[in-house]
Order: C-alpha cells, then sequence, then structure tokens
C-alpha cells in the first residue's frame, strides 16, 4: 500500500543504504526496515504506527486517522500540470495532516482538464502540415474533517509555507459561527453601504405625517373658532 | 524598436483608455429613446468627432513577440509559429508535444 509516487523513491533509498552501509547484517536490516510496518495500520493510533517505522517515515503511505464525528473542517484543492509532483505533495500534506491529528480523506482524482493548440508548423502558408500541443491540468481533491478551526488553519499555512513549485492549493474552510451571526454580517454590511435612497424615503414620509399632523391641527383649530364664532353669533 | 503597427495600436489603447467615459456618455445620450430627438442628434455629432485612435474597434490583441496581429493565441499573447518555437524549447509552461 506505498503511495505511488514513494515506490520508486523508497527502493533507492534501500539500494543506497545498502550501498552506503560498511558492516555485515545491511541486507537482513534493510529487509526488515523495507518490510511495511505491523498491519492493521487502521486500529493503530499515529503514535504507535510510527513508533513501528524506525526509519523513512516520510516515505510510506501517509496514516489516515479516523474520523471521530463526521462534521467537515475543510476540503483542500490541489492542481498542477506535472501529476508526479502534483502526488508527491498531495503525499506530503496527508503526512502533515497526520502529524497535526487532523483526520484526511484519502486523495481523490478529480476529471484532468486538457487544452489543445493545432497550430501550423511553418511560419507562412503549409496549412496541410500542423502540430498539436497540450496542456494537462491534473487535479487533487482530500477533505479534512473534525478538527479544531484553528488546527485546520495551522495545517493550510504549513502547506502553504511549503508548497512544491508548480502546484497550487486552494483551501475552502468550514467553521462554527454564533446564532445570529446573518443579522449582524447584514447590518455591518449595510453600515457600509450609501443608503441614500432608503434615508431619502424614510425622511420624506416622516415629513409628511408631520404635514398631515400639521394640518389637522390647524383643521381642528379652524373648526373650534368656527364654533365658537358660530355660538357667539 | 517595435513594429509600426504595434506603435498605432499603443496609441490606439492610451487613446481608448482616456476617452471612454466621454464616448460611453456620448453613446448613452445619442441611443436614448427617451431624450428629445434634436439631443440625441447633437450627441451623435459629438460622436463622429472622435478620432480612430478613441475608438475601441482600433484595438487588436498583436504578438508580444514579433507584432504579428494574425494567429494570436491569447492565452500566451503569441503567434502561432512563437508560440511552437517556445512549446518546443519547453518555455511555456505545462505545454507539451500532444500525442494520443
Amino acid at each position: 500500500m506505498l503511495a505511488r509516487s514513494c515506490r520508486s523513491a523508497a527502493s533507492t533509498l534501500q539500494r543506497w543504504a545498502r550501498f552506503n552501509s560498511t558492516t555485515a547484517v545491511p541486507a537482513a536490516a534493510s529487509a526488515s526496515s523495507s518490510a511495511t510496518p505491523v498491519a492493521p495500520q487502521q486500529q493503530l493510533t499515529e503514535a504507535a504506527y510510527a513508533a513501528s517505522v524506525v526509519h523513512g517515515r516520510s516515505v510510506r503511505a501517509p496514516h489516515y486517522l479516523p474520523k471521530t464525528h463526521g462534521i467537515p473542517a475543510a476540503t483542500l484543492h490541489f492542481r498542477s500540470y506535472h501529476p508526479r509532483v502534483l502526488d508527491f505533495f498531495v503525499h506530503f500534506a496527508s503526512h502533515a495532516a497526520s502529524a497535526l491529528g487532523v483526520p484526511l480523506s484519502k486523495p481523490v482524482h478529480l476529471p484532468t482538464q486538457r487544452r489543445l493548440w493545432t497550430v501550423l508548423r511553418g511560419p507562412f502558408v503549409h496549412k496541410k502540415s500542423q502540430e498539436n500541443f497540450e496542456r494537462r491540468t491534473h487535479k487533487r481533491v482530500v477533505k479534512a474533517w473534525d478538527a479544531h478551526p484553528d488546527v485546520v488553519d495551522m495545517l493550510v499555512q504549513y502547506l502553504e509555507k511549503h508548497i512544491a513549485p508548480g502546484v497550487g492549493m486552494r483551501a475552502v474552510k468550514w467553521h462554527r459561527a454564533p446564532v445570529g451571526v446573518g443579522q449582524k454580517t447584514m447590518e455591518s454590511v449595510l453600515g457600509h453601504m450609501r443608503v441614500d435612497e432608503q434615508v431619502r424615503a424614510e425622511k420624506v414620509k416622516a415629513l409628511g405625517e408631520q404635514i398631515v399632523q400639521q394640518e389637522l391641527a390647524a383643521a381642528a383649530e379652524a373648526a373650534a373658532k368656527e364654533g365658537v364664532v358660530q355660538k357667539s353669533s | 524598436m517595435p513594429n509600426a503597427r504595434v506603435l498605432r495600436d499603443i496609441k490606439a489603447r492610451h487613446g481608448v483608455n482616456a476617452n471612454e467615459i466621454l464616448r460611453r456618455a456620448y453613446l448613452y445620450v445619442a441611443r436614448n429613446q427617451t431624450l428629445p430627438a434634436q439631443v440625441r442628434f447633437q450627441a451623435q455629432l459629438q460622436l463622429n468627432t472622435f478620432g480612430r485612435y478613441t475608438r475601441p474597434s482600433t484595438v487588436k490583441n498583436r504578438c508580444t513577440e514579433t507584432g504579428r496581429g494574425r494567429g494570436v493565441i491569447s492565452e500566451f499573447g503569441l503567434c502561432r509559429f512563437q508560440f511552437r518555437q517556445k512549446a518546443l524549447a519547453n518555455e511555456l509552461p505545462g505545454v507539451k508535444k500532444a500525442s494520443w
């Protein structure tokens, strides 16, 4: 169950160890260290798995921690034109997450996008001889579960700091928000917006009501005066 | 020293950038159905006085290496032959000869 991109790296390491060793027991040692650690990996904790491997843990397949509650924390997207670099970095990311205690899903391969250009070979005429060029964008997705948002932020920052050249990463994070967050966001947004239209309408309405009341008061006074006049007359 | 046509294109881009708001305002007035015909006509006459280096249709994407006006691939800003030269020299990231 070695990661595909690190199979050759593991064999290279073994050969290098055997080549450089001077003792008479290198073959046995390398053979024992090359054997995959005690299965089953799923039931071991990260610490126990790490303890079972003496050298070259980062070269082996990462230990995927089991989900504790099934609450999504983040989705990490990786894109690159070079699939081997991409797989290597995703392998590195899985190890990093395992070390931080973040349960991560296995990497999923999204469909590869292919951009094709057909171009005339010569600078002038000769339409019948053309050449095809393409650019393939490989994509991988990995989901993080259950971890504290600060830990997820740490993981993302660490990966951004040590990103492999040629790989692009995008992180979509989820976090818990307190009740009433929508209303607060709306209020803060309205505070920044130009609300001239609303303010004007309200002002007009208030003015209208004021006028109505004034008119009513004036009418009442007039009616009272008339009543007095009529009474007097 | 870039191509004469490239220089003309640069001039057009600067002109369009400087006059875009003015042109749009006149165009709005000239195309507005609710305004009186006299005003619209005047606006259209004003629009006609603008020179060719203020019209957005004068702007053309040219090859950044050779200045060729045709066969330009927008993603790289190169004409088809330059694109092929650079792609074969591995100067374009991720681009390789297609084979399937």
